[in-house]
């Protein structure tokens, strides 16, 4: 079992993770529990050399706002919350583009929780994860 | 831009509301504490057309915003 403190909005409303890394590139999620797939903007992604040769497919996401479309990357080395993922198949899409200029750089899905046990405790702002 | 490591503190006072790539970045599961400055911008945009080369002379790297995001946004 692993605790992990995450940051949230002033609103607290947002849990945002600090300590994701991938391929060595340092990014800020935040946690979507009504989301399937988890999703990183197109521009992160560009900082850590992947182009669109490594984007394949199409994924439609249903939003309150409606459809929005997205592509398939796989992520060579996925770390968060202290589980290592290699080769993982995320989507992404380009967030500036469309006018989305947040302070994270994506949402973390459900996909990624797959196979674990996890406990939000926002008195304590902590995930536990086993 | 010298390579300097400097506290994230430091960082905000020398340039505020920018998106600044941070080279080697220290930080704990919820802040950024220093780093050393590679680029900054008031444009995320700009830094990322610019695709800099960190993976060289870094072993990690992040962007990080300065300033504070506004309070009347909400999540779907």
């Amino acid at each position: 079992m692993r605790i992990y403190k995450f940051i949230t909005t002033e609103r607290k409303d947002v849990i945002i993770l600090e300590d994701v890394l991938v391929d060595n590139y340092k990014i800020r999620l935040i946690v979507d529990t009504g989301a399937s797939k988890t999703i990183i903007d197109y521009n992160s992604l560009f900082m850590l050399r992947y182009s669109f040769g490594d984007f394949y497919g199409n994924a439609e996401f249903e939003t309150a706002s409606g459809t929005l479309e997205a592509q398939y990357v796989k992520i060579k080395n996925f770390h968060c919350l202290g589980i290592d993922i290699s080769s993982f198949e995320i989507c992404t899409y380009n967030f500036a583009a469309n006018g989305i200029y947040p302070e994270y750089d994506g949402m973390l899905g459900l996909d990624f929780f797959q196979n674990n046990k996890i406990c939000i405790d926002f008195v304590k702002s902590e995930i536990t994860i086993s | 831009m010298e390579n300097q490591v400097l506290s994230f503190e430091e960082i905000k006072k020398r340039f505020p509301d920018e998106w600044v790539l941070l080279g080697n970045p220290e930080y704990t599961d919820t802040d950024i504490l220093s780093g050393i400055v590679i680029m900054h911008s008031k444009d995320k945009g700009h830094i990322v057309s610019n695709r800099p080369n960190w993976w060289d002379n870094f072993s990690t790297a992040t962007t990080v915003f300065t300033g504070i995001f506004p309070k009347k946004r909400y999540l779907l």
